[in-house]
């Protein structure tokens, strides 16, 4: 069964390095999702993997056996692309017949398999039509059932949902999902979009100019991102410069700019540390009459800005830096207004600790 | 210059100047170009008394033009076939495969195109034909030619100078393939001669296609090279050539039939490429999987460029060798004629420079306004309608345009009497044959505009005459020089339509006179005027690729 694993492959277009060293390992049967800014590597790590183009360097084994050098028609696996590159001159069971004829299934048995495959899509689509009269929704799910109408079990998918409408790309990656646990396969997804990775992935990948930042479950990335990278990158996250000024047994006490304390636990660090505190909105409470306790700040409320499911503000603080603050949205609940002054409190373990990059925290985080 | 702007912004938005304007434009487009083109059809009904007691009538007559037709006919399918399994993956190469000397075999391909024909021809007769002096057989010392002169060395020129319509044609569809239909199909398992056949071939029917329509119509209307080659074996427009004056209405026949079949062929392989669609036939797992493998595909690729190598260029160079043996003795029978000396090359030479750049100039003047007028204009039937038109006046073989000109403007009875054969009547046979290669490319590329552009330019502020100067010129600068290029060397290269509308004339553009000294040559043997004609002919070919790589380098810097 296939399990996939990818080890210190390079890849170089011309003078761009558009994989530095990648080692990857997918279970069998898990759903996984890469993530990164566009330009990253995705697509073209997702190509090694089905054989598309051959690495520079590394080795790429699936189901244990090494397959650098074996075709793409000889790997067993299925592709879905952004484009979906449903065959334009096919009818829709032509295109998901296609696999089993070019292996040369008689057609009959080939159109009955493929009239079993379409069964997956959600949507009802009528097997004579051509790939012009669908919807992107439609045209997608037939794009799946063609790449697994050969009996694949190994699923790559590259922005799957990309030409997708808002409305039909949500509901689309949770049927995505439903169909590779259906029918036992392992998926590789590659996205841009952070929510769609973190709300259907078993584990996320987050890759950033050619290099694997991160690899964990959604929950592991938002609370514990083991870089400044991938706390930007995944989710929103409010970022303070400052320095370690004191230090006790678990605890230590930041200066942040213009004077501002905040006091973290911190285990590792010594006085003197230039650092970066990150501080997921999700985690600060905000108060519209002062309260006790500590790592109390006041602030003004610059925006409040109603999202689905959660109230989010944006607070200047007197040091003049800004804090993201995000509240469960409720019935009941009412938006404090903007130039309304406010109370946070940032609980000091919910505060992460980064070394301060030596190039700079915006080059850190930027998205090349 | 900016007062000039000024008036013509002024001009483009007075609707009176706008309709005055566009009046010109399409009345020279219907009265000089398309209505002469097709003259040969009201003219015959006007005759059909004639048509039936001088052709219809006379078995002998009737036979010997349907045999021309038939043979025209055949060649060109023949040479479709050819050109289409040689062309297509020749195309596939240029553009998928990375190998040294790329460039210059892209840039070599244009060559049979931009060559004089009658030159082109005469290389090919050298190089394959009969021992005669100065041929390959000859200076290989063989007693036997490989080809005599007849219907295979016809199509072995033919083959050849139509080629590069069917590559460049594929060649524009190839390099828009979306790949990731070709990724698609080989991740479902098809290897990669079953993804060509399968996937990719469908997707470049419609350039095979229009490249198989340009090349039959280009086939069944050459005449100077083939006049060189043929010998016996008389294609129709060499019946024409020689019937236009002997028996009028046998060559109105036949560029009636040249001109309908072309029309009818296009218009069928056309309906049929929009409805036909490439089945998957069975697919054979274990022989496609041989075929992809990358011995079996590098040993297909170097049978094409073998091929390449020694039925197209080699043939086609084989004049820069010929006038390298010794020139020989000059002999007794020569005719005093001024029409051989080098001065006459030099004059045709002149002529045919400045008729290219002549009628490529008037092309553009009145083809941009044209194309603008079709594109922005119209919309609907009348504007498939227009586009169609353009489109006719494409496939007309030239040989029959000429034919219908010289009714048209000439002296045979119905005509304006304005020419007589000769310099004046080719001027206008090239401005309107060079017409439509001016429009077609600037009117693709106004269609592949996407308006929002100009809109933006107009909401800005900017007058209609000032956003076509800055907005969509400078957009489709590329497609107008390819316009350009395409005319320039369609004129300087034609020989079948000039060599009707010249008449008796020999001295009136260089593939004219080059077609003449090599007549004249095979008639009375006379070496002399062959060893001028392989010098004359070498030089063209030395013209022909230092234009083409002019242009290239112009192309380049523009895009
Ligand atoms: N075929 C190619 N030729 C040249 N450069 C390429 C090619 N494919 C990808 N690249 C470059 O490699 C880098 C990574 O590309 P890609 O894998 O497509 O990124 P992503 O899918 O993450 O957006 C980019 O800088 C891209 O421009
Ligand atoms: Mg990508």
């Amino acid at each position: 069964m296939p399990r996939v694993e990818v080890i210190g492959v390079r890849k170089r277009f011309g003078d761009v390095e558009a994989l530095r060293g990648v080692d990857l390992s997918i279970e069998d049967g898990e759903y996984v999702c890469i993530i990164g800014p566009s330009g990253c590597g995705k697509t073209t790590l997702l190509r090694i993997i089905a054989g598309l183009i051959p690495p520079d360097e590394g080795h790429v084994y699936i189901d244990g056996k090494l397959v650098n050098g074996v075709p793409p028609e000889d790997r067993g696996l299925g592709f879905a692309f952004q484009n979906i590159a449903l065959f334009p001159h096919m009818s829709v069971l032509d295109n998901v017949a296609y696999g089993l004829r070019v292996r040369g299934k008689d057609a009959s048995f080939s159109k009955k398999v493929a009239r079993e495959m379409l069964r997956i899509s959600p949507i009802e689509i009528s097997p004579k039509a051509l790939p012009r009269e669908l919807s992107g929704g439609a045209a997608q799910a037939v794009a799946i059932a063609r790449a697994l109408a050969t009996g694949a079990k190994l699923l790559l998918l590259d922005e799957p949902l990309g030409a997708l409408d808002a409305r039909v790309r949500v509901s689309m990656r949770y049927e995505l999902r439903r169909i590779v646990k259906d029918l036992g396969l392992t998926a590789i997804h590659v996205t841009h979009n952070q929510a769609e990775a973190m709300s259907i992935a078993d584990k996320v990948v987050v890759m950033r100019s050619g290099r694997v930042m991160q690899v964990g479950a959604p929950r592991e990335l938002f609370w514990q991102p083991q870089n400044l990278f991938v706390a930007y990158f995944v989710g929103e996250i409010t970022l303070l410069e400052g320095y370690i000024v004191e230090r006790s047994e678990d605890r230590c006490l930041i200066e942040l700019r213009e004077g501002l304390q905040l006091v973290s636990t911190c285990p590792e660090r010594a006085r003197g540390d230039h650092v970066v505190a990150a501080i997921r909105p999700e985690r600060v409470k905000l108060y519209a009459s002062e309260v006790g306790g500590e790592n109390v700040l006041r602030g003004k409320v610059l925006s409040a800005r109603v999202l689905t499911g959660v109230l989010r503000y944006e607070v200047l603080l007197e040091n003049g830096e800004t804090l993201l603050v995000k509240e469960i949205l409720t019935h009941a609940k009412r938006r404090v207004l903007p130039e309304t002054s406010v109370w946070v409190q940032i609980p000091p373990q919910s505060i992460l600790l980064f070394d301060y990059p030596s190039i700079g925290l915006m080059r850190e985080i930027s998205l090349e | 210059m900016a007062s000039l702007s000024g008036l013509l912004d002024k001009a483009t938005r007075s609707a009176l100047a706008r309709k005055a304007f566009n009046f010109t434009v399409l009345a020279f487009f219907f009265g000089f170009v398309l209505i002469p083109s097709l003259w040969v059809f009201p003219h015959t009904l006007t005759r059909l008394d004639q048509m039936y007691t001088q052709v219809i009538a006379k078995p002998e007559v009737l036979s010997e033009a349907v045999t021309s037709l038939i043979r025209s006919v055949e060649i060109a399918l023949a040479v479709v076939v050819i050109d289409v399994a040689v062309g297509v993956p020749v195309a596939w190469i240029l553009v998928r495969r990375k190998f040294m000397g790329k460039e210059f075999l892209d840039t070599l391909l244009d060559l049979p195109v931009t060559m004089p024909t009658s030159a082109l021809g005469f290389s090919i007769y050298l190089f394959w034909a009969t021992p005669r002096k100065l041929s390959m057989a000859d200076l290989l010392g063989l007693k036997t030619g490989f080809l005599s002169e007849g219907p295979l060395l016809v199509l072995a020129l033919h083959a050849v100078f139509c080629l590069p319509y069917v590559v460049r044609s594929v060649i524009g569809m190839v390099s828009e393939l979306d790949p990731t239909y070709e990724y698609a199909a080989r991740t479902l398992g098809a290897p990669s001669f079953t993804t060509f056949r399968t996937v990719s071939l469908p997707s470049i029917v419609p350039g095979i296609v229009s490249g198989a329509i340009l090349a039959f119509t280009r086939s069944v209307s050459e005449t100077g090279a083939t006049m060189i080659v043929a010998g016996w074996y008389e294609t129709a427009p060499v019946y024409i050539k020689r019937m236009c004056d002997v028996n009028p209405d046998a060559a109105s026949l036949v560029t009636i039939s040249l001109i309908a079949t072309s029309l009818v062929l296009v218009f069928a392989l056309s309906a049929l490429s929009a409805y036909w669609r490439v089945p998957i036939v069975r697919v054979l797992p274990s022989l496609e999987r041989w075929l992809s493998t990358a011995k079996a595909s590098a040993v297909r690729d170097f049978v094409i460029l073998a091929f390449l190598a020694v039925v197209v260029f080699a043939p086609t160079f084989y004049i820069a060798v010929a006038p390298l043996q010794a020139p020989p003795q000059a002999q007794a029978q020569r005719p005093d004629s001024t029409e051989f000396g080098w001065d006459a090359f030099a004059e045709t030479l002149v002529n045919s420079l400045l008729i290219a750049s002549g009628a490529t100039a008037v092309g553009l003047l009145l083809g941009l306004p044209l194309a603008m007028y079709i594109s922005r204009r119209l919309s609907g039937r009348l504007k498939v309608l227009l586009d169609t038109l353009v489109n006719v006046s494409v496939i007309v073989p030239t040989s029959a345009l000429a034919y219908s000109l010289y009714l048209f403007w000439g002296d045979a009875p119905g005509g304006l009497g304005l020419f007589e054969k000769g310099l004046a009547l080719v001027v206008v046979v090239h401005m309107v044959l060079t017409f439509p290669y001016v429009v077609r490319p600037i009117l693709s590329a106004l269609e592949g505009l996407d308006p929002v552009y100009e809109e933006a330019a107009l909401t800005l502020g900017a007058k209609p005459y000032t956003v076509f100067r800055t907005v969509v010129l400078p957009l489709i600068r590329p497609a107008i020089l390819a316009g350009v290029v395409l005319s320039f060397t369609r004129s300087f290269s034609e020989t079948g339509a000039t060599v009707i509308a010249s008449g008796a004339q020999v001295r009136t553009t260089v593939p004219v006179l080059i077609v003449g000294w090599v007549k004249q040559a095979q008639k009375l043997g006379d070496q002399v005027a062959l060893y001028n004609a392989s010098i004359a002919c070498a030089l063209l070919l030395g013209l022909s690729y230092a234009m083409l790589v002019a242009f290239r380098l112009v192309m380049g810097r523009v895009k």
